[in-house]
């Protein structure tokens, strides 16, 4: 029986969205600019705490491209990694979704793979989106997987689009639109 | 010389046929406070209270942030006599629900029942639809109003029903009518045009 977890914006079955605390800055931080973290998040520069603060400064209009998580555990009770929707369109009705699990001791446990639906209910079922995309490195297997678990597809490989541990190597691009997700909800949640 | 010359040309954001509508500019604020102060202008518009020009300047300014807008605002310019004429535009848009208000004033009133309204309506339609990609454009209009809702009526707004003692104007609390136009309309009407020949 996992506790229960106050600060859920999103309430899932592992792990819960919560907002992002500015107690925990110093271990976003950690995460952000860990070697093995980072290798395939695209943080090629360092992450200061200031830099990260500014993320929850108040930028002066009212909606934002972006929506941040904390990915909290909840048998475990704590935070270990971080959730977004970025880029968002609103004419095009697009965004991009990212995922890091920054305590490495919870990788390859599905916990990705949750985070990920969650956020895809979180932006086909309430901002509206009509499409959602992600970029993974390709030798970024478990991530890539992730996608395809979630029904996500590979709509596009972009040739020698980043450089990792000094190779050149492809970004795959993936995709999946909201009609798709919502019947693919919908017979999931009769299980 | 050149400088004087770009200063009067405006920038049409979308081109119509008798008019465009363009983006908005300080040295419009004085013609623009005109407008919306005149009284027979104001009478079923922004209410009763007076709109200053530093206001005005204070609310342009405020416009001039980066960010997602809520808001997109244009003037009508008249091609033919090379003026600006009035204001048109989205406001309260809410980009998850893809809704928005429509607004529009003609301020220069010998340009009313010339069918300016309507072909700037539809400019503004053809823009939440097909760029901004909204779902839903709504506008209210006090029923005594009664060249604004036959241009609503004749562009195709949808009532959607009448707000009772909605707005006090000249003594009397007066009902509003309710408008709504939805995208599906729109492609439908378009569609419509297309197979007889028409653009939209």
């Amino acid at each position: 029986m996992s506790k229960v977890n106050d600060k859920a914006f999103i309430k899932g079955d592992k792990i819960d969205l919560v907002p992002l605390d500015s107690d925990h800055i110093k271990l976003y931080v950690k995460w952000q600019n860990d070697p093995e973290i980072r290798k395939y998040a695209r943080n090629e520069f360092p992450t200061t705490v200031e830099l990260f603060k500014k993320l929850f400064e108040p930028k002066g209009w009212s909606i934002e491209d972006n929506v941040h998580f904390e990915i909290f555990h909840r048998e475990d009770y704590k935070a270990i990694g971080l959730a977004e929707i970025n880029n968002i369109r609103y004419a095009y009705r697009r965004a991009n979704i990212s995922v890091t699990i920054g305590e490495m001791q919870y990788w390859g446990k599905g916990i990705a793979t949750e985070a990920g639906m969650l956020l895809l209910n979180y932006g086909f079922g309430e901002l509206n989106m009509y499409k959602i995309r992600t970029m993974i490195y390709s030798p970024n297997i478990g991530s890539w997987k992730v996608c395809e678990r979630l029904g996500m597809e590979r709509e596009a490989t972009l040739k020698n689009n980043a450089f990792i541990d000094g190779e050149y190597i492809n970004d795959y691009c993936y995709c999946i639109f909201q009609d798709d997700w919502i019947i693919k909800y919908k017979e999931a949640t009769k299980k | 010389m050149s400088t004087d010359k770009q200063k009067s040309e405006p920038l049409p954001f979308i081109k119509g046929e008798n008019i465009n509508l363009v983006v908005n500019r300080s040295e419009w604020i004085e013609l623009r406070c005109k407008w919306v102060n005149s009284p027979k202008n104001r009478t079923f518009l922004r209410g009763p209270l007076p709109s200053s020009i530093d206001q005005m300047k204070k609310r342009f300014e405020s416009r001039v942030t980066g960010g997602l807008s809520e808001w997109a605002g244009f003037i009508i310019y008249h091609i033919k006599d090379k003026k600006p004429i009035g204001e048109i535009g989205l406001s309260r848009i809410n980009w998850i629900n893809g809704w928005a208000n429509a607004y529009a004033n003609i301020g220069e009133m010998e340009y009313w029942n010339k069918n300016i309204a309507t072909e700037a309506t539809e400019l503004l339609l053809k823009y939440a639809f097909e760029e901004l990609n909204l779902n839903k454009v709504s506008g209210t209009v006090v029923v005594e109003n009664v060249g604004s809702w036959t241009v609503a009526e004749k562009v195709g707004f949808k009532l959607e029903g009448i707000l009772r003692e909605q707005k006090y104007v000249d003594g009397v609390y007066r009902d509003e009518k309710r408008y709504g136009y939805l995208k599906s309309d729109w492609f439908k009407k378009k569609a419509e045009n297309n197979s007889r020949g028409e653009k939209l």
